[in-house]
């Protein structure tokens, strides 16, 4: 039996879906009282039950929406509105806290994490500086470090993502979500816990290759700008998180979620303006770098780290294609996308059992 | 289904159904387990024991029928089930890399429980686990035993009425595992009311008041430990040769002692009624036909017999194939 029947118009269907929900949550108030009350509910479960055989539904988020007027019948269908998913926001934030800070002290006990995280962004920079930098500056036409740090933000962010992927493998494998999962915790809490330690991660890695870009001479334009460029690559940063959270829900071990994640996640950043403007690279590999997320956001960061002149000596060398403020809505574009895709998708996974 | 105005039992299960693609976990399995009381639930890895678990604890959802933890149904109303149920075995788990005391805060605040009391919720657990010198030392150095007493402590934070223990002495040594059972026991004299799964007879014996055998995801016995030993017949004995044709030929000296013996390689035996003193009508028969045994075993029925009472396999060594199934088929026949 499914909600709505082929033959039904659409607007029929509406109806009845709607009228349907208001007599649903009469009867789950009913229940609600009875099992407050401690009165056997049994006749009224079963009325439930038979209502409800239909479209019974885990709700998408853990927390359910109570019955909107102005609700659409997909959200009521994903948030079944039983009086036991009615959960305060309250529980949402303390749990999703709680889980941050676990996954921070995680990162601070595990040495090995903690030198992947940070020091391996580091050495990328010192490495592209000293040993690149001399023909790379004279091809690009400007002071190397400053066309590389742009870059290397962007790429430490984005190849940092991979922890996240790794983290909820590992929780997966460890078994500790299943306890998860038998607690009355919110269960979102537990990927917007992953991805705002990850989140909170990339603002240290960004302080952190500031200082180190400063002392090998990386002079950006202005603070705003800087200030700008970084809040840029902290929410493309975070969308990636959730694409890297999906990948680590369909992995069985760490292992595994490293093997699918690389493979991702290294075309992305070298096959990009991160590093080489992508106008020295093959035709048939500049269309694919000159239009892939990690450019555009590398580019945006670029434009706004190194300010408008630098920007149009870009835009004239062909490094750039269109000006700042058309790379940063691009950018969010793509930001907005991705998390568009991967956050239903990483919670579906993730409810799945 | 309640009986008589007693009161509502810890779980009730009805037909309940779940497949994971192609293969079949639970076959309509049918259960009640009684408040104040530690159930066992028996049965070889792939039994549909932990999947059985993890419908009752709303970690997996049941394809059909019905599952009640205190009456209110795991697939409707999940999150109630959440608050009154406790989950601690080989499924769930601890932190590594936090210390005893950070994991049960941590489940504290996950459970909503208030403030103020996390700390001395976390120090008594702590205490009653003796676990209080680790507290401050990350899990990963820990010993198997106290990994499981910790994780046992982790279920216990909320105050959870109804306990789910998955084979929660697997893999640990006779000595933590007869601390476990203690403290498993000082849990129930409390009013909490567990349901176990093991693959031991004697761990069930140990603790469940009542005990329910699963196989292919159906319940095929229930009863308590000694009810089930029972229908075996009380005692096993098992008579070793030094070449399988003697073994053979022991067979027709003992069948009218242990009535239908079978014979796998150099052993004979089977189930016998009437005890150990059994094992003198043995040696005299054995005697009589002057037969000299290499070796003379007298033992209580393991899991093993009884669910090849049951079932026609063994229950325990079923990735093993060499004479596996010509002891199985030999046994089988023994116990019937």
């Amino acid at each position: 039996m499914t909600m709505t029947q082929p033959e039904q118009s659409p607007g029929r269907a509406a109806h009845e879906s709607r009228s349907r929900r208001s007599a649903e949550a009469h009867v789950h108030a009913r229940i609600h009282a009875s099992l407050l009350a401690g009165i056997d509910s049994q006749d009224a479960r079963s009325a439930v039950a038979a209502f409800d055989a239909g479209n019974a539904q885990r709700p998408l988020f853990g927390v359910a929406v109570a019955p909107w007027p102005g609700l659409t019948d997909h959200h009521a269908a994903v948030a079944s509105p039983t009086s036991d998913d009615r959960v305060p926001w309250r529980f949402a934030v303390l749990d999703t806290a709680a889980l941050i800070k676990r996954d921070l002290l995680r990162l601070v006990r595990e040495p090995g994490l903690l030198v992947f995280t940070f020091v391996q962004p580091v050495l990328f920079v010192l490495l592209f500086r000293y040993v690149f930098g001399g023909t790379l500056g004279r091809v690009i036409g400007m002071d190397y470090v400053n066309y590389l740090l742009p870059g290397i933000f962007v790429q430490a962010v984005a190849l940092g993502a991979v922890s996240t992927a790794i983290g909820l493998a590992e929780d997966l494998g460890g078994g500790i979500i299943d306890r998860f999962r038998s607690l009355p915790m919110v269960r979102m809490s537990v990927l917007a816990a992953r991805t705002f330690a990850d989140l909170i991660r990339n603002v240290g890695i960004i302080v952190v290759m500031l200082i180190v870009g400063m002392l090998i001479g990386f002079r950006p334009h202005t603070v705003v700008g800087v200030a700008q460029a970084a809040v840029l690559v902290l929410v493309f940063a975070y969308a990636l998180s959730w694409l890297m959270a999906l990948v680590g829900l369909r992995s069985t071990s760490a292992e595994e979620a490293q093997s699918i994640a690389f493979p991702l996640l290294l075309p992305l950043t070298f096959a990009s303006s991160a590093f080489v403007p992508v106008a020295t690279m093959p035709g048939w590999l500049q269309f694919f770098a000159a239009n892939q997320p990690v450019t555009i956001v590398v580019n945006a960061c670029r434009g706004l780290m190194l300010g408008p002149e630098a920007a149009h000596a870009l835009q004239a060398s062909g490094s750039f294609t269109t000006d700042t403020t058309g790379y940063v809505l691009r950018s969010l574009i793509w930001t907005v996308g991705i998390l568009v895709v991967a956050v239903p998708l990483a919670v579906r996974k993730f409810n799945e059992t | 289904m309640r009986s008589s105005g007693t009161s509502t039992p810890a779980v009730t299960i009805r037909g309940v159904t779940k497949s994971f693609g192609e293969v079949r976990a639970l076959d309509g399995i049918d259960l009640e387990v009684a408040a104040g009381t530690v159930f066992g639930l028996l049965g070889p890895n792939g039994a549909g024991k932990t999947t059985t678990v993890r419908i009752l604890t709303t970690t997996v959802r049941p394809d059909g029928g019905r599952a009640e933890v205190l009456g209110v149904d795991v697939a409707r109303f999940p999150r109630r089930v959440r608050s009154l149920i406790g989950l601690a075995g080989q499924y769930a788990a601890v932190d590594e890399r936090l210390t005893g005391r950070e994991n049960l805060i941590l489940i504290g605040q996950l459970t909503h429980q208030p403030r103020r009391r996390l700390r001395a919720r976390a120090d008594e657990l702590l205490e009653s686990f003796k676990l209080t010198r680790a507290a401050d030392r990350p899990i990963s150095g820990f010993s198997g035993g106290m990994r499981r007493r910790l994780d046992l402590a982790a279920s216990l934070v909320h105050h959870p009425q109804v306990l789910f223990l998955d084979e929660p002495t697997t893999g640990l040594d006779p000595r933590s595992r007869n601390d476990l059972w203690a403290m498993i026991r000082k849990l129930v004299d409390d009013g909490t009311t567990v349901l176990l799964t093991t693959q031991y007879l004697e761990e069930a014996e140990q603790l469940a008041d009542a005990i329910a055998v699963i196989d292919h995801g159906r319940v095929i016995a229930e009863g308590t430990a000694s009810s089930l030993k029972a229908s075996l017949g009380a005692t096993i004995i098992e008579v070793t040769f030094a070449t399988p044709g003697e073994a053979r030929g022991a067979l027709s000296a003992l069948d009218r002692i242990i009535p239908g013996a079978g014979v796998d390689d150099l052993v004979v035996g089977g189930p016998v009624v009437g005890g150990a003193a059994r094992s003198l009508d043995v040696v005299r028969a054995l005697d009589a036909a002057r037969l000299a045994p290499t070796g003379l075993t007298v033992r209580e029925p393991s899991l093993d017999d009884v669910f090849l009472a049951l079932t026609g396999r063994t229950a325990t060594h079923t990735g093993d194939p060499d004479s596996d199934v010509e002891r199985t088929a030999a046994m089988a026949g023994a116990a019937r």
